[in-house]
């Protein structure tokens, strides 16, 4: 099912999803989940997945300029993208190659030559290749002004050192962007990032972290101890630090905040209508042939309240796209969009295994898998207390301190 | 999906956005007097035949058009808009419906033919050897000439010089009127009965209204609290500075937006004929409305309760106009219905 009438133009787009889904991420999902881990890099998928050029069509976007300038659709193509990968399991679709939140963070405050450098291996369709992104840290999640991690100038580069936390698909990667500061006094001012290749000394052997759900791609925890980068991994050079570009670093970050915060609300969308769907077809096979029951108006009840209230976020995920689209503000649509949807589709999870009864808690059941895989989303890129801070701002200026 | 407005209908919503101003700056006396002198002058607006088809004298320019207007007024003063628009959006629905279209157009060409509609969910109504039956305790008129009454798939057309009609004292709405109908062996004017989808449609295009009302009462809550909590200091910050009451300003904005969303789409999905997500703006719309001006009252403190504020009177609307067409039972005994024969078809 679509949420909404799907534009024509983008019916193969949306169908190439559908098909990419069905045919590999939904089993090779369920797997991951079932051996409790993600599959190896060198997986057919992987492989298959580069060679059929998907890899390089994002990054051929990035290159192009802004992945999402000048193309009146990009943002909501994405919507509905990840909205239908993370149908079919959302795990799987954030382990597919390609350079992530990087690509954008690279454009954005990257030299040419960097974006060369860093971007261009991506264009190679021989093998797949991941990048990561490396904000978080035990002491500052949402927080991500406070990163603590130290970047210190030295002879022939930069020390870096500090920690990392649940830095996807890092163990994997060829890079790993690092946000780090100069002195944590400094604030925003003082951020600075770079390019670091997880091969890098003093790049500590990440530690796989062990999640309720999502287990088809690695969440991974590592130290930078003393770990020397040379000068031209530092994004964009010191210039682009100074001046009236010296909150660059932060910006960038935010700015791929405000493009991926509908994407990962409507991916919340995605495991909710998988719940949905999942539920729709245990009533009619269980319940509406073989063995009507007498809570049956009651389920009815649930379903269209949570198709009801899926739809809702999907349509808050599409506005704050169109804004991006149509280069208008949109980072309070964005927040509310990430606000909504993961809430809503938890409940849809939730809803759909009170509806399967006690079998609901089964692993043989999807919705199962579903609950514990949906509720990261509520947590990742701005919990839901962090969205609802943004939005306070824009709303009564709420004041930082 | 397309959000953007049309310049037209910018043009049209920047209109209805100043008539609700002036609408807002009278909301005490309109409470206790009616619309007053606003009647003449919005119906010069032409927003009445706003989306009414061209056959029946209208402007066609759809339910999208009409649906924004409907919240801009209702941001002013819900029951001013629904008294002022009545005519519209309970004839609207039914100018829609082709078994009756004909004969509501024609009943229009009265300028003084007043009509109300009444959904009757709970069988109060019976009919016996074609005489209607039966108690309706509450319509939101306080005067009409013809009450449309749905039962299920058939709809009657209930001349009021038949009917006994009590003047009844609502809780809110005040500016719309309010009486109770009884019906004694009443012979309808006529009855139709209505194809299973022309019924759920009909139910749906009235609720879509309502539902336009309830996102505008809901963002006249939202805004206004807003704008009180910025005003106000306690210990030592505004009010609004205060985590926990920002992150409820905030809820009141999602929930604002997303049934606003769905209003919207409901309504582009109704222009292209399709009637079925009218039922879910009307639930998301109340669930909304009974949250964003029960947390105006709560965050204006004793100010919201006493009526030198406007936020206890939306509270008591939105309560009022969520009542109204079944209610959110009645939307969601629809929502079942169509899940059901989802269900049913796709199991077929």
């Amino acid at each position: 099912m679509n949420w909404i009438p799907v534009p024509g133009h983008l019916l193969d787009v949306l169908e190439q999803a559908r098909t990419m889904g069905r045919e590999h991420l939904r089993p090779l999902g369920l797997t991951a989940d079932a051996q409790g881990g993600p599959h190896p890099a060198d997986h057919p998928f992987y492989q298959w997945y580069a060679s059929s050029g998907r890899m390089s069509e994002i990054v051929k976007a990035d290159l192009s300029g802004d992945r999402f300038a000048g193309d009146r659709w990009a943002a909501r193509r994405t919507v509905l993208t990840m909205e239908e990968h993370a149908y079919w399991d959302r795990g799987m679709a954030v382990s597919l190659p390609g350079p992530g939140l990087g690509g954008p963070t690279v454009m954005a405050i990257g030299t040419d030559e960097q974006r060369e450098r860093f971007l261009h291996p991506f264009l190679d369709p021989s093998r797949p290749r991941w990048a990561a992104f490396g904000m978080t840290e035990p002491g500052a999640g949402s927080d991500v002004a406070r990163i603590a991690t130290r970047c210190t100038k030295t002879d022939g580069g930069w020390l870096l050192n500090g920690a990392k936390s649940f830095c996807s698909n890092s163990p994997r990667s060829d890079w790993v962007i690092i946000y780090a500061t100069i002195d944590p006094e400094q604030g925003r001012a003082g951020h600075r990032v770079f390019v670091v290749p997880p091969s890098a000394d003093g790049f500590t052997t990440p530690r796989l972290e062990k999640k309720m759900g999502l287990k088809s791609y690695e969440t991974a925890s590592f130290f930078l101890q003393d770990c020397l980068v040379p000068d031209d991994a530092l994004l964009g050079g010191e210039a682009a630090y100074q001046g009236t570009r010296a909150r660059d670093g932060f910006k960038s970050a935010m700015k791929a905040f405000e493009v991926s915060r509908p994407g990962m609300a409507a991916m919340a969308v995605g495991i909710g209508r998988a719940a949905f769907e999942h539920a729709q077809s245990f009533v009619r096979e269980h319940y509406l042939v073989g063995r009507p029951i007498a809570r049956y108006d009651r389920i009815l009840d649930r379903l269209a309240d949570m198709e009801r209230r899926l739809r809702a976020a999907f349509l808050l995920c599409w506005k704050a796209a169109a804004l991006l689209d149509h280069d208008k503000p949109a980072s309070l649509a964005a927040s509310i969009s990430k606000a909504y949807a993961p809430p809503v589709a938890l409940s849809a999870c939730s809803m759909a295994m009170d509806i399967l009864g006690d079998a609901g808690v089964l692993r043989d059941h999807l919705c199962e898998k579903l609950y514990r895989d949906v509720k990261a989303l509520d947590i990742v890129e701005g919990t839901g207390q962090i969205q609802r801070l943004v939005i306070s701002r824009h709303l009564v200026d709420l004041p930082r301190n | 999906m397309d959000l953007l407005l049309s310049d037209e209908q910018t043009a049209i919503l920047d209109q209805a956005q100043a008539f609700a101003r002036s609408l807002r700056s009278a909301t005490r006396d309109i409470e206790s007097d009616g619309v007053g002198d606003f009647a003449g002058s919005y119906d010069q607006l032409g927003f009445l035949q706003m989306d009414w088809p061209e056959s029946a004298d209208g402007f066609a320019l759809g339910r999208r058009t009409k649906t924004l207007c409907m919240e801009a007024l209702a941001f002013g003063d819900a029951a001013a808009a629904l008294c002022l628009d009545r005519r519209s959006w309970v004839c609207s629905p039914l100018l829609h419906c082709a078994p009756v279209a004909e004969r509501v157009a024609s009943a229009l060409a009265d300028r003084h033919w007043s009509p109300t509609f009444f959904v009757d969910q709970d069988e109060r109504i019976s009919e016996d050897g074609g005489a209607l039956h039966g108690h309706i305790p509450y319509l939101p008129t306080g005067s009409c000439d013809t009450i449309f009454v749905l039962q299920g798939t058939r709809l009657h057309a209930v001349n009021t010089d038949q009917a006994s009609l009590c003047a009844a004292v609502p809780g809110a709405l005040h500016a719309v009127g309010a009486c109770s109908a009884k019906l004694d062996g009443v012979e309808p004017s006529w009855t139709t009965d209505l194809s299973r989808d022309q019924a759920t449609a009909l139910r749906g295009s009235w609720r879509l209204y309502l539902a336009a009302v309830l996102v505008g009462l809901s963002e006249a809550a939202s805004t206004e609290t807003r704008a009180f909590c910025l005003d106000r200091v306690t210990f030592g910050r505004k009010v609004a500075h205060h985590q926990a009451v920002a992150f409820l300003l905030a809820d009141m904005e999602i929930a604002v937006d997303a049934a606003r969303l769905m209003v919207a789409d409901a309504s582009l999905s109704l222009d292209q004929g399709d009637a079925s997500g009218c039922h879910g703006a009307f639930v998301q719309a109340i669930e909304c409305a009974l949250f964003a001006t029960d947390l105006g009252v709560q965050l204006h403190g004793s100010h919201g309760y006493v009526e030198d504020y406007p936020v206890e009177k939306w509270m008591r609307e939105a309560r009022a106009v969520a009542l109204l067409a079944g209610g959110v039972d009645g939307a969601k005994a629809d929502l079942g219905d169509a899940m059901d024969r989802r269900l049913r078809e796709a199991g077929a």
